[in-house]
């Protein structure tokens, strides 16, 4: 690559930078500043996208006009998140809901556009290009690039330099003192939501050219976007737009450079950020605006009585080993998937219900355990039992290497690297060409459960194998549950500076919880590929993240809970979808209604009782 | 044998350009029962957080049996035997008792650790009558069986130096006795360090003492020593020294009165019936140990807490809209926006009093760079890099650019040098000249005698004892019996 070719290049990364900075910085406003959970940005990016498509028509006016619909619109949503969020105050379930958004928003685009990649063509004043370093370059980038460097300043002055700017900041400081100084809070609130998102919104209308409209361009801006925001750190402009320049060079001139680690190398930024961050004792993100801790359900409900709950497992046990006589080839095959995806999410919970740990990275853990899987049946190891202990030995590994660094992080900040992590993890598989084959995945051969006997081929014999290896490692995490190594995650979970004070060094039990609870997954993932007979980076992606996540979500705190949520999970993804159609709908629905469904419970039933109780009093402690 | 347990050299806490604690040198012999006490904001928390080591000290080291432990985390200390309860009782509400209880009792060794836990948690349950509780979810304990948990966690430790912050924080009187007797019948292999504000269990438990004032370290000595020394009572009472007591005056209208104001936390009641009633144009003054309710009480009136039902508050905290609202919260801790510069907060401040009637008397910026010099040339400055008196100077002034009617003031002198107090002093009664009503919730008595025109006990959920009469020798002795720092030297 010459220094001309090169300075092009570079050039293209600025304005990718700062195409990201747009994005990113109406998350720094939502997420940053307002504490407001939204993994749904990306999907506002792509709206914003399809809508520059639909009506741009080759001239200025049309992009205007593409630019003036995706401001309305995006307003627009940023007020119907605000009110969507408005029961919803911790960051876990402020996920959960935007999550939902995302799925049946991508539900909503397939339908509307189909499922293939658009191309979004600049207008056609805009579409000649430039001599620079002699090279042509596209005339449209460099008007984005002054577009974008507008927004920049006028966002800095206003929040820096305005008497807005300042009520926004004491709203985020302290929202009390701000409300007793007469701030409509509330205001503020809507106001900072409904300018983020109308700022990604409208990235994506006039970005389109650049970062086009295609399925998955949501998840890939709202995974660069959050990279760029912690980066970047709540609430600063400058450093906001220096994260997203980076991040633009590294994704053009890095990819460039070193096709294979570029993305790989965003990663590490991160994790420096983090614990230098950690160190100073810094919140890496503003906690949610209402300042309420991470609830998480209490799992306090009438356990039925001894001889009842044997009775139970034993009629499901029986059951689910009857199962391939009841049901057909295809379910058959889609409770096996069901199992590998229980035993996930038991993985999940146990860091989100047992350590409080709230983790979407369980999936690259299952990753490490499939490759490991199918490295070893090509390289002529088709032994399952083997592919099952170093499937979860080589995930242990990889889980307590990255302990340390992830383990900096806690609650959001936490929530927010994992999802980065799987994200980055399906990425380095995807572009570790020579290892993993790529997006083109590994077909491996069939495994056979003993050295010497006949490979496992029929459907109803793999689901017998899978069903023996979830009972045996669900039966594990639960004695594990039981410990006293989760007794000191718990109390971890509950108040760490207590735990220090007792002589618990935080660090040992939680790399110990999570080395187990990798290793979990990673039988999941040697499992996922014996079943599959196929390994690729789409089934480890962020999609299969975020349903892990929801499995375990669903389950509340409880270990077996999660094997429900994952049996419902599976359900609404593959089997309705299958049956009725509507692909990711029935995933957005089963998102939506696991958060709100609970929520309009407890709100019936607090109505039924408030006759008989005093009125609550707001929880606080006495001065 | 005089080897000291626990040996502070020259230990230091800076925030920003707010020294927390001034260097101090203390040595504790083992066994030793070593209290801590001060105002609020006298650093003493400080102090136990950088020996606990969850807080890092500026400057200083911290020795643990000729070990030098500065280095080491909080846990780490913990291991070498520092054990400590907190000010809020740190108890991991989703555990049970029992299970808190376990988490306690670190085993060494392997051999039937299980089997020692068990019979380690049951002595300690049944120790702070807790056995019927074993299995209840700490969050359901009420707050005395809480406290009583913790203490019982810290213990369970098996610590050589224990750390007790605020332990009798919340306590009825028959459950500090309780704690009285339980801290009087520890072992002489622990070390007891105390920090508390009633004055009574100190002197009950604590054989040698330390006094600290504004982060200054001001005395060490035994219990009788303290008892007579009277810059300690100059600690408590903070002796201005130019302004004398203002001439009571009865005042303009009733501007606030509240009537049987009840109101509480997670039903535990912490006002049972308050009647106060303020006048325009006078500074009302609420004394009450610390947990008496006064910050409650304040917050009720500035709409930041519901009062119950069956309290009469006029004008109440509902009707008070942006725009007529009459009053002005000066909040414990100042709550300033750490982000904002000063003229972001005096403008911010601005911007809404602009909307509001007011008094009559509206201040103006000019206002306040008179009232508050201090301020003046600091407009661009962020809270960070000021002094605790400027920073109240400034939570001052933003609460008078919203135009009150009433300021409430909560604690405003705390932390601060006597220097500050004394001219703390003479402001808020240029802000009571100016018809603005104030009313102050303090713990400085000499403080309040000064500024106030009406001082009111809080004790018990209510108004115990109110007067205007503040050279009355009657005043003198029952502000003695609520507060229960009589035993502290008095000032006559």
């Amino acid at each position: 690559m010459t220094a001309a070719e090169l300075a092009a290049t570079s050039i293209d990364g600025d304005a990718y930078g700062l195409l990201l900075f747009t994005v990113a910085v109406g998350l720094t406003l939502i997420l940053g500043v307002m504490g407001v959970m939204n993994l749904a940005h990306g999907t506002l990016y792509l709206l914003g996208a399809y809508l520059g498509y639909a009506l741009s028509d080759g001239t200025l006016l049309g992009l205007v006009l593409a630019a003036g619909a995706a401001l309305v619109v995006g307003a627009g949503g940023g007020v119907l998140l605000d009110v969507l969020l408005r029961p919803v105050h911790d960051h876990r379930r402020q996920a959960m809901v935007t999550l939902g958004i995302a799925f049946l928003a991508m539900a909503g685009f397939n339908a509307a556009f189909g499922g293939s990649p658009l191309p979004a063509e600049p207008p056609s004043a805009l579409s000649g290009s430039v001599d620079l370093f002699g090279y042509g370059y596209p005339l449209y980038r460099l008007a984005f690039i002054a577009v974008a460097a507008l927004i920049a300043v006028a966002l800095h002055l206003v929040l820096r330099h305005t008497l807005t700017g300042a009520r926004l900041r004491a709203v985020v400081a302290d929202p009390a003192m701000a409300a007793a100084t007469g701030i409509r809070t509330r205001g503020v609130r809507v106001g900072a939501l409904a300018v983020g998102a109308a700022l990604a919104v409208t990235a994506g209308a006039l970005g389109a050219p650049i970062i086009g409209p295609a399925p998955g361009t949501d998840t890939h801006v709202l995974t660069l976007s959050l990279i760029v925001v912690v980066l970047g750190g709540a609430g600063n402009i400058k450093a906001t737009l220096a994260a997203a320049l980076f991040v633009g060079q590294v994704q053009t001139v890095g990819v460039a450079l070193a096709p294979g680690t570029a993305s790989f190398a965003l990663f590490v930024p991160v994790l420096i950020m983090l614990i230098v961050k950690a160190h100073r004792g810094r919140a890496v993100l503003a906690a949610p605006a209402a300042s309420t801790p991470d609830q998480l359900p209490s799992p306090a409900r009438a356990r039925p009585a001894r001889p009842t709950r044997v009775a139970a497992l034993a009629g499901l046990l029986i059951l689910a080993a009857a199962w391939p006589a009841l049901a057909n080839r295809y379910l058959v095959v889609l409770a096996a998937t069901a199992l590998i995806y229980a035993i996930l999410a038991v993985s999940t919970q146990l860091l989100v219900g047992v350590a409080g740990l709230p983790s979407f990275g369980q999936v690259a853990y299952a990753g490490v355990g499939a490759y490991t899987a199918a490295l070893l049946a090509i390289h002529g190891h088709t032994n399952a039992l083997l592919h099952i202990a170093a499937g979860a030995l080589m995930a242990a590994i990889a889980a307590a290497l990255t302990a340390p660094f992830l383990l900096q992080a806690r609650g959001t900040a936490f929530m927010l690297i994992t999802l980065m992590f799987a994200g980055t993890v399906a990425l380095l598989a995807s572009q570790w060409t020579s290892l993993t084959g790529g997006d083109e995945g590994l077909q491996l051969p069939a495994v056979s459960v003993w050295p010497g006997t006949v490979p496992v081929t029929q459907p109803a014999y793999l689901y017998w194998y899978v069903l023996a290896v979830t009972t045996v490692t669900v039966a594990a995490v639960l004695l594990v549950a039981r410990s006293r190594l989760a007794l000191i995650l718990r109390g971890l979970a509950g108040h760490e500076a207590r735990m220090a004070a007792l002589g618990h060094r935080s660090l040992r039990a939680h790399t110990a919880g999570y080395t187990i609870a990798g290793a979990v997954a990673g039988i999941g993932g040697a499992l996922l590929a014996a079943l599959n007979a196929y390994v690729s980076p789409a089934d480890l992606g962020f999609d299969t993240a975020t349903v892990v996540f929801l499995a375990a979500a669903i389950g509340g705190t409880s270990i077996t809970g999660a094997i429900a949520g994952a049996f419902t999970v599976i359900a609404a993804r593959d089997w309705a979808a299958n049956a009725f159609g509507g692909g990711p709908l029935w995933l957005g629905l089963l998102f939506l209604t696991a958060v709100y469904g609970p929520l309009a419970y407890h709100r019936v039933r607090h109505r039924t009782r408030a006759a008989a109780v005093s009125p609550a009093l707001t929880t606080g402690s006495p001065a | 044998m005089n080897v000291p347990l626990l040996h502070l050299h020259q230990l230091s806490r800076r925030y920003g350009a707010v020294t927390a604690l001034h260097p101090i040198s203390l040595q504790i012999p083992a066994g030793a029962r070593h209290a801590i006490i001060g105002p609020n904001g006298a650093g003493k928390s400080t102090l136990l957080n950088l020996i606990a080591g969850s807080q890092h000290p500026s400057g200083g080291t911290v020795t643990l049996d000729n070990r030098p432990v500065t280095q080491l985390t909080a846990a780490a200390r913990a291991r070498h035997g520092i054990s400590r309860t907190f000010q809020h009782p740190a108890v991991i509400g989703e555990l049970t008792a029992a299970g808190n209880l376990a988490l306690a009792a670190r085993t060494i060794g392997r051999r039937a650790r299980a089997a020692e836990r068990r019979r380690r948690v049951q002595t300690a349950l049944t120790s702070v009558h807790l056995d019927a509780h074993a299995g209840t979810p700490a969050r359901a304990l009420s707050y005395g069986q809480q406290r009583r948990l913790e203490l019982a966690m810290a213990l369970t430790a098996r610590p050589r130096l224990l750390l007790l912050d605020e332990p009798s924080a919340g306590l009825d009187p028959s459950e500090i006795a309780q704690l009285t007797t339980t801290l009087r019948g520890l072992p002489p292999e622990i070390t007891v360090l105390l920090v508390d504000h009633h004055l009574p269990l100190v002197f009950d438990v604590a054989t040698t003492i330390t006094v600290l004032a504004a982060g200054q370290h001001l005395v060490t000595g035994t219990a009788d020593e303290i008892r007579a020394d009277t810059r300690v009572a100059g600690a408590y009472f903070a002796t201005p020294t130019a302004s004398t007591p203002r001439t009571p005056r009865t005042g303009g209208q009733a501007v606030l009165s509240v009537n049987q104001l009840r109101a509480g936390y997670r039903g535990a009641p912490v006002l049972t019936g308050v009647d106060l009633e303020v006048a325009g144009g006078t500074v009302h003054a609420l004394l009450g140990r610390n947990g008496a309710g006064k910050t409650t009480l304040l917050n009720v009136l500035a709409g930041l807490h519901p009062a119950l039902p069956g309290s009469t508050i006029a004008p109440a905290p509902g009707q008070r809209q942006a725009g007529s609202d009459t009053l002005a919260l000066v909040p414990q801790g100042r709550r300033l926006w750490p982000t904002l510069t000063v003229a972001e907060h005096l403008n911010l401040a601005a911007a809404t009093g602009a909307r509001r009637t007011g008094h009559g008397h509206r201040f103006t910026h000019d206002d306040i760079w008179s009232l508050l010099p201090a301020l003046d040339g600091k407009q661009h400055r962020y809270p960070g890099q000021m002094s605790g008196g400027e920073q109240q100077m400034l939570a001052m002034a933003r609460a008078l650019l919203l135009q009150p009617r009433l300021l409430l003031l909560d604690e405003p002198t705390e932390g601060l040098a006597p220097r500050i107090v004394d001219h703390l002093a003479q402001i808020i009664a240029r802000i009571a000249d100016d018809g603005v009503a104030v009313l102050l919730a303090e713990q400085n008595q000499q403080f309040t005698r000064t500024v106030a025109d009406r001082i009111s006990v809080l004790d018990a959920g209510r108004i115990a004892f109110s007067t205007h009469d503040m050279t009355d020798p009657d005043t003198h002795t029952r502000l003695a019996d609520y507060l229960g720092v009589s035993t502290a030297g008095t000032t006559a």
